[in-house]
């Protein structure tokens, strides 16, 4: 336990110190160039050059596009019109359309921002370099039109991008730690060994120390539901019932991993400890408070074991942009794996035994 | 089972990576016995109790409670035994009688076999008083008789009693081995460790643990004579300091 006292402050250090950073970078981005032209090839280059933006679909599918940002695979799209260098050398001012997704405010006006100092940066280069079609300086502001559309929390409101997501946090807390301090309770006050000698059996055993808190977990998550529809008006955009049910998944891996702190620790406060920096990492790296894209690859690639991101996500398109079963898939089977993973390994490691 | 014996113990061991907490111990109990396991604190008898209960594997040797294996049959000995630990294990945010339930339940005990069994263990152990009280609330001599009540109400055939007066008054001692002659009469084998040598004279049979190993087994009043001393207290310290005297001499 020294070695781990000890240790895990280094861990922190270095693993946190990485991934602690508001920067908004490496925006998704969805570019669709509908002009291809040799005009509009050198501003999508100028959006691909930057470490701000990260280009990761290219289509002219507009359908796509749409779908792209309700996926949530993607938080901006800038979309450059089929007559954009036409219209440039006219001298007409074409428009070109730009959406953020604003589940997350901070991250979406300042990813609309950067777009706009690219462009605005990039007419100006064209604008000094002499290149013919851009032949009124003066008006440079005016060249082009960049219409921006803010879709899923229109109004900006922060708090419904972060109230959700807290109570997703705290719902995480109570039953990781409760299920940690209950069994290494009764290790500690020796009922545990008392059952041991009993006829109970493993899975009862820990079905008796689970069940009490998916339930207080739910009612706790219940009573947070009613505090975000009349205190903070969020709206939940998508289905109740399911909401409901992914939950529960939830909440079976945070059990999962309350029960695997209580094999690994022998006293309450060495539960406490381990379970305290199981939850940093988490929360730390859900993406609720910092934006995972800017994250190093290495810390990013973490993530993708942190049941707490995969519920996060879904709580967001479900309430902000009524995300169902369609969208919301790939992220159910991510928690059912990890649940799946986390409380086999707790079942295997708890056993009847002392040692 | 063989001869009538109830717990059987041929060569048991348990390391904990280079110590040997439990050496080659070799011992047998029969029905109805009051078997006491005697030696400091440290000696190996709760890592004995443990691998008897199965709740720790033994590294060698063989054993067998109620006629099943200790390593093989673990589940079907847990039906058959009670276990009371030094620490009185019970929930002391629930009252006694919620303990008794609570405890009745895992063994499968109906609720009428429960109120029948609480009933006759109420005024067997005269605890009537303290059923509605919190576990937590009560002197300890109480905690043990609930502790004791928990562990015989699903009718055992034996009972392990690791420590039971550990900490608790001389009346509530001299009350408790009372209670454990009447289990005993009724054909109950008690099979009970502890370092206070006034009770192994208590004891049917008698063994004496030091530094893992069985030194003596034996009748309290055969080991006396045996060993010309007047108490099994002064049997103990002969035996543990000669034992003592021959590591340290084998080991120059």
């Amino acid at each position: 336990m020294l070695a781990i006292s000890l240790g895990v402050p280094v861990v922190q250090l270095l693993l946190l110190g990485l991934a602690v950073s508001t920067d908004v970078e490496h925006v998704p981005t969805v570019i669709s160039d509908m002009d291809n032209s040799v005009t509009s090839r050198s501003l999508v280059s100028k959006l691909e050059n930057t470490r701000y933006l990260d280009i990761q679909y290219r289509t002219t599918d507009l359908q796509e596009v749409s779908s792209l940002l309700q996926e949530g695979e993607t938080i901006l799209s800038v979309t450059i019109p089929s007559a954009f260098e036409r219209d440039i050398v006219r001298g007409q001012q074409p428009r070109i359309s730009l959406s953020a997704d604003a589940q997350n405010t901070n991250v979406a006006l300042t990813g609309a921002g950067y777009v706009r100092r690219i462009i605005l940066s990039w007419v100006q280069q064209q604008t000094k370099s002499g290149t013919s079609y851009i032949s009124a300086p003066s008006v440079l502001t005016n060249t082009i039109d960049i219409q921006s559309r803010i879709s899923f929390n229109p109004q900006l409101k922060s708090t419904w991008y972060m109230v959700p997501g807290i109570m997703v946090l705290l719902v995480t807390i109570i039953t990781i730690i409760l299920t940690a301090m209950a069994i290494v309770r009764e290790r500690e006050i020796g009922t545990l060994e008392q059952l041991m000698v009993s006829p109970i059996t493993r899975i009862e055993f820990i079905l008796g120390k689970t069940l009490p808190f998916l339930i207080l977990g739910m009612m706790e998550l219940s009573i947070a539901l009613l505090v975000i529809r009349t205190v903070y008006h969020v709206p939940i955009e998508g289905s109740l019932p399911l909401f409901l049910g992914i939950s529960i998944l939830f909440i079976f891996c945070t059990l999962g991993i309350g029960i695997f702190v209580s094999t690994i620790a022998t006293t309450q406060q060495q539960a406490l400890f381990t379970a305290w920096f199981i939850l940093m990492f988490c929360i730390l790296m859900s993406g609720l408070f910092l934006p995972l894209e800017n994250m190093p690859k290495i810390l990013y690639n973490l993530t993708y074991i942190n049941p707490l991101r995969y519920f996060i996500s879904i709580v967001r398109d479900l309430f902000l942009k009524g995300a169902g079963l369609h969208e919301l898939w790939k992220n159910i089977l991510a928690l059912a794996v990890i649940g799946f993973v986390v409380m086999s390994a707790a079942i295997t490691r708890f056993h009847k035994k002392m040692e | 089972m063989n001869n009538g014996n109830v717990i059987e113990a041929q060569n048991l061991t348990r390391k904990f990576g280079n110590f040997t907490a439990v050496d080659s111990v070799t011992f047998s109990v029969g029905k109805g016995e009051v078997f006491g396991f005697l030696g400091a604190n440290g000696a190996g008898k709760s890592t004995t109790i443990r691998m008897l209960t199965g709740i720790l594997t033994p590294t060698g040797g063989k054993g067998s409670v109620a006629g099943f294996d200790i390593i093989r049959e673990q589940e079907k000995i847990r039906r058959n035994i009670g276990y009371m630990s030094q620490k009185f294990s019970l929930y002391e945010d629930l009252t006694v009688e919620e303990n008794l339930a609570f405890y009745g339940g895992i063994y499968g005990m109906s609720s009428k076999e429960m109120s029948s069994a609480r009933k006759r263990l109420y005024e067997r152990l005269n605890m009537g008083d303290i059923r509605r009280r919190l576990a937590g609330s009560i002197p300890l001599g109480w905690k043990q008789r609930t502790s004791l009540a928990c562990a015989i109400q699903h009718n055992p055939r034996i009972l392990f009693l690791d420590e039971p007066t550990g900490g608790v008054d001389p009346l509530s001692r001299r009350a408790f081995w009372d209670i454990i002659y009447d289990l005993s009469e009724s054909g109950i084998t008690v099979f009970v460790t502890t370092h206070y040598m006034d009770e192994a004279e208590y004891c049917g049979r008698i063994s004496i643990m030091h530094a893992g190993k069985i030194i003596t087994i034996g009748n309290p009043t055969v080991l006396k004579k045996e060993y010309r001393k007047k108490t099994i207290e002064d049997v103990f310290i002969y035996l543990v300091s000669n034992a003592d005297v021959q590591t340290n001499q084998s080991n120059n």
